[in-house]
């Protein structure tokens, strides 16, 4: 079995849920896709709806908003509604935004098959964790809007 | 080379040719010399000799163009002390902005930070150091770049890719001496 890589200490301190047990990293850090790219199956673009001389572009049709209503209309583009739990269901896909006691939205992740989650960490590392509170806290607040669509294609295994 | 001149009362340069010897010389007839630098040098010479200083930074950069220096190598070799407390800022500052910022998917959370704007604030300055760490690790250093340098080396093109639109900054830094 391959060892398990996790990040820095310097990194996990932002994310004081998170422990070794719960997670490990899957990928490299990486510039070219954040987090809700990722959440929405793709890693190929950097979706930030104000900073077009930063390399970032967002999906056309949505508001040019950071707001949780325009991620909602982005995740609702790609076939996502909102629903009640972030639990597994059998025949669907679910992903979650995170978003702070002021509304600011600030995280999404999907989920996977096994009910854990995978999350790209803004400019860092892609991971995978156990459940959406192991990223709760300072940071990215509580995961609190849970949308789901009909399986696309077999879930990723987790 | 302060002098104190007892017949003239008053400090004067030691232009002895055993001192001068020593003074490395820009080669003006070089072809990377401009036109418009010789004249900026003339204007600003006629302007000394007058009385008038001409502005420190304007005279810094001429010289170092003159030289074929980047200016940030000049200002290390004349101020030392400075430009290490400059780099030693900027890495405070930046090691705090990677820490606080690098978990967020928004680039105007990122950009919005003290610390980063606090690179801002330092202005030209801090341009070497800034490119010296998106050459490292890639990062949002395009909005402090453009803050800093006025420019925006990006084509329409590499806009929509973060990683060309580094590529694109570290280029232009190249060009412009800031990096090796």
């Amino acid at each position: 079995m391959p060892r398990r890589v996790y990040l820095p200490r310097s990194k996990e301190k932002s994310f004081p849920n998170l422990t070794r047990k719960d997670y490990h990293v899957t990928s490299v850090d990486d510039i070219n896709y954040n987090c809700i790219n990722f959440a929405a199956g793709r890693q190929d673009a950097w979706w930030c709806p104000l900073n077009p001389d930063d390399g970032a572009t967002w999906p056309d049709g949505v508001p040019k908003r950071w707001d949780i209503e325009a991620l909602i209309i982005l995740f609702n583009q790609i076939g996502y509604e909102v629903c009640e739990t972030p639990e597994v269901e059998e025949g669907f896909e679910k992903v979650a935004i995170y978003r702070k006691d002021d509304g600011w939205p600030t995280h999404a992740a999907r989920q996977l098959s096994s009910g854990a989650w995978k999350s790209k960490l803004g400019s860092w590392e892609d991971i995978e964790h156990r459940s959406l509170r192991c990223l709760e806290g300072d940071e990215y607040g509580t995961a609190s809007v849970f949308m789901k669509r009909p399986t696309q294609k077999p879930l990723e295994s987790g | 080379v302060g002098f104190f001149c007892p017949r003239k009362q008053r400090p004067q340069y030691e232009l002895y040719w055993k001192y001068a010897q020593n003074i490395i010389i820009p080669d003006l007839s070089d072809p990377r010399v401009t036109q418009d630098l010789l004249n900026s040098l003339i204007r600003m010479g006629q302007s000394i000799a007058v009385g008038n200083m001409p502005d420190g930074e304007e005279m810094d950069r001429a010289v170092a163009a003159a030289y074929g220096f980047p200016i940030h190598q000049i200002r290390m070799a004349l101020a030392p002390d400075t430009m290490k407390a400059a780099r030693a800022k900027f890495r405070r500052l930046a090691e705090r902005w990677t820490r606080e910022t690098g978990m967020l998917s928004s680039i105007t959370a990122k950009v919005k930070h003290p610390a980063y704007q606090e690179i801002i604030s330092m202005g030209e300055e801090a341009v070497p150091f800034i490119l010296r760490a998106l050459r490292q690790r890639r990062d949002f250093w395009f909005e402090a770049l453009r803050r800093t340098t006025g420019e925006n080396p990006v084509r329409a093109s590499e806009a929509k890719d973060p990683s060309q639109v580094a590529d694109a900054w570290l280029e232009w830094g190249q060009e412009k001496g800031y990096l090796d």
